[in-house]
């Protein structure tokens, strides 16, 4: 009778060693990466924001500026390794109750990495050329280091900086900040009675962009759980003089939209630790210790005094 | 001996199917249609 329970506790601990492996090694590989039925929505809040009305063709100042981005996934055009997901961001001015601007940014990125890549009708904007560096999420398993990000104004990636750990409601957190200097990305030709010059009816002045956005990104899951963007876009003449401000202002993640984000990512969180370290370990110290104890009562045989065992095994090993 | 080395074996089979199994299963439920959401009124909120 010690032999069998010794037997079919060799057998459960080695499918217990076995899974808690095969688990780390292999079903995590599968499994923990981005998904591709990606859907959320995210707010971000700015007030005394500064900015060129094209609707109300004025400069409007002190205005609340909500964004609301959601993100959502585009599962047809996904595989095993690449996911491709839409962010549809639209901007309201709600002191003066006028739509500022809505933007389309359309990316393919590598499920584990982040790495945009093309594939099939990547976007930002007008824009249709190739992306590169990161869009909407870090590497899962985020690192304190540089990264690219593709800029969706400048349209190419810029170094974005490790600049410290945080806490982000509680959750552990990496901070990293992309300083953008000041540089010319486009020109806009407008009537030049609205940027004060006069002589002729038309005049073409140079976009500036600078900014410097802040992200917060969970390091296991690599997802963004909140974001600070400070940006301004002018227009100025040849001699670098600023005519016109576009657009000035520091836009936040409101509270809610951060809390929001939290709670998803902590769901996420403790599904990826789980299956790439507690199941995992769990299943490897009791497959261990059933393998152990099993093959010790399989095999085990008293040295005297236990002749009825010893013929038990012996007729076992003969029976195969 | 022999039916130690057996049931090792069973069970090594029976952990590699089991995981083959659940990668499919887990894979999938991060394929899926998005997930309904309500519909977002852009500018009333």
């Amino acid at each position: 009778m010690r032999r069998v329970v010794g037997v079919v506790a060799a057998g459960l601990g080695t499918f217990l060693l076995v899974s808690g492996l095969l688990l780390r090694f292999y079903v995590a590989g599968h499994v923990v990466k981005f998904p591709l039925n990606e859907y959320r929505v995210t707010t971000l809040a700015g007030t005394g924001v500064t900015y060129f009305s094209p609707s109300l063709l004025k400069d409007v100042t002190g205005a609340t500026i909500r964004v609301t981005r959601t993100i959502k996934g585009d599962v047809a055009s996904g595989t095993a390794s690449r996911a491709v997901w839409t962010q549809f961001s639209y901007s309201f001015d709600v002191t003066n109750g006028v739509a500022y601007q809505a933007r389309t940014q359309r990316s393919a990125f590598d499920r584990r990495t982040g790495a945009l890549f093309a594939c099939c009708g990547e976007t930002a904007g007008s824009y249709t050329g190739r992306q590169a560096g990161l869009a909407f999420t870090w590497p899962i398993g985020t690192k304190q280091q540089s990264y690219q990000i593709f800029d969706t104004t400048l349209l190419k990636p810029l170094e974005v900086q490790f600049d410290g750990q945080a806490t982000t409601d509680g959750l552990p957190t990496y901070r990293f900040v992309e300083r953008v200097p000041a540089q010319r990305f486009g020109k806009q030709q407008l009537p030049s009675s609205l940027v004060g010059l006069h002589g002729q009816p038309t005049v073409t002045l140079d976009e500036y962009y600078q900014a410097t956005n802040t992200y917060w990104v969970d390091p296991v899951t690599g997802a963004v759980v909140n974001v600070n963007e400070n940006q301004k876009i002018t227009l100025r003449d040849s001699g670098g003089v600023q005519r016109l401000v576009l657009f000035q202002g520091n836009l936040p993640m409101t509270p809610a939209s951060v809390q929001s984000s939290v709670n998803a990512d902590r769901n996420r969180r403790a599904g990826i630790e789980a299956i790439t370290l507690t199941i995992p370990l769990g299943l490897g110290v009791a497959g261990v210790v059933f393998l152990a104890v099993g093959s010790w009562l399989a095999l085990w045989r008293r040295e005297s005094g236990d002749a009825p065992a010893a013929a038990e095994y012996a007729m076992a090993d003969t029976a195969f | 001996m022999t039916r130690l080395l057996i049931a090792i074996i069973i069970g090594a089979v029976l952990a590699v199917g089991g995981s083959v199994l659940t990668a499919t299963y887990l894979t999938g439920a991060t394929n899926s249609t998005p997930a309904n959401a309500p519909l977002y009124n852009y500018g009333t909120g």
